[in-house]
């Protein structure tokens, strides 16, 4: 093993327990090696060429199979063969899990609880600039919450306050603008709508 | 598959990134503003794990220690208007030295497998470090055994290189060394 920061040789003493070593660059490091270190590199390791009577890879015809996918079921070689979380899957099946948003499986997940929360706070934050746009955003986001309140949310636990709070702001945003808009209607209708004052009443002289 | 989580979270303006104990592999994860990115290694993949003291961020305690001496000097300087400000301005810094002070040092972690090394941003603090490796070691070893002490010497004295003393007692060059 060698030390991260100089990529010199660690020194015996690094593997101790309970005791840092001093690397000749200066670092104090303590470090733990496993059998792994002194195995031969898996990656690219030879597959067995098929004898007549044996089973072939889907894959390779000229290989001999190995094993069988968990998900599919084709039989595999050893150049075929991925392990995922203890099961030995094809590259094909994998590439389909991550493409379906399995979240066993996925190396990446766009959180849309985050971007809907941002999307709703994001008016609030830059008020002054975008609060024209504060209807719009709303009735998207609530469009958006709605749309993704069952999408996964990752492979560990997070829960749903994201979509309930970014739900409430806009709710909160577009009652507040129907709100307003009311006010301003009432206002300049009574503004407005003044009726000019009644002419008086003709005063009736004499009568008979 | 339920995750357990590990101690340990660094924080950034990226992100935060966090580490987490699968059945059969570690995941580290880095949750950005709005994505979330994995990455899984096998305990029957992982060759190594080296921590390193860190000590390019103790400035932050000597920050504080100024910011607070600076403090103290205006609030017993300073009129009534300042000395409130200076008080506030003081425990923040007292707070500041005080949580540097119970979190303990700062170090780095590496983790090496067959095909590069990947550094473990949670684990920031040697006491937090500590802790989190205290659960992934033993499951590495579940995985892998144990490595045979004479081994490990025999392979550390392979990749080092030779001193200067050994290349010079090299046998070529013996007959030329002079007496």
């Amino acid at each position: 093993m060698y030390c991260a920061r100089c990529v010199r040789p660690l020194q015996p003493d690094a593997f101790r327990e309970g005791s840092f070593s001093r690397c000749a660059c200066g670092a104090s490091v303590r470090a733990w090696a496993f059998p792994a270190q002194f195995h031969g590199q898996p990656i690219g390791q030879q597959p067995i060429a098929r004898a007549e009577a044996e089973a072939s890879c889907y894959f390779h015809p000229g290989n001999r199979a190995e094993v069988p996918c968990a998900s599919c079921g084709r039989l595999l070689c050893s150049v075929c063969d991925i392990q995922v979380t203890g099961a030995h899957r094809c590259a094909s099946c994998i590439e389909g899990a991550v493409g379906r948003g399995d979240v066993e499986q996925a190396g990446e997940l766009f959180m849309h609880d985050s971007a809907n929360l941002m999307l709703a706070l994001l008016p609030l934050i830059l008020g002054v600039f975008l609060w024209p746009l504060i209807p719009f955003t709303a009735a998207f986001t609530l469009y958006r919450v709605f749309r993704y309140f069952k999408a996964p949310l990752g492979p560990v636990p997070r829960t749903r306050i994201r979509h309930w709070v970014a739900g409430g702001v806009a709710l909160v945003q577009l009652l507040s603008v129907a709100l307003a808009v009311a006010w301003l209607v009432t206002t300049y209708s009574e503004l407005f709508s003044h009726e000019p004052p009644a002419p008086p009443a003709p005063v009736m002289k004499g009568g008979s | 598959m339920m995750y357990l989580p590990l101690p340990g979270r660094g924080a950034s303006i990226a992100g935060k990134s966090t580490l987490w104990l699968g059945e059969h592999h570690l995941m580290l994860l880095h949750d950005g503003w709005l994505r979330q990115k994995y990455r899984r290694f096998a305990y029957s993949d992982i060759c190594g794990l080296q921590l390193q003291l860190h000590r390019g961020q103790a400035w932050r305690g000597g920050a504080f220690s100024v910011v607070g001496l600076i403090c103290l000097l205006v609030a017993i300087v300073a009129p009534f208007e300042f000395k409130v400000v200076a008080v506030v301005l003081l425990a923040l810094a007292l707070f500041g030295v005080g949580a540097e002070l119970v979190r303990g040092p700062h170090c780095r972690v590496w983790l090496s497998t067959a095909v590069g090394d990947c550094k473990l941003p949670s684990l920031c603090r040697v006491r937090t470090a500590e802790k989190a490796l205290a659960e992934i070691i033993p499951r590495i070893e579940a995985a892998q055994g144990r490595v045979d002490p004479g081994q490990l010497e025999h392979e550390l004295a392979r990749l080092s290189p030779p001193s200067l003393f050994e290349s010079a007692a090299a046998p070529g060059l013996q007959g030329g060394m002079p007496t």
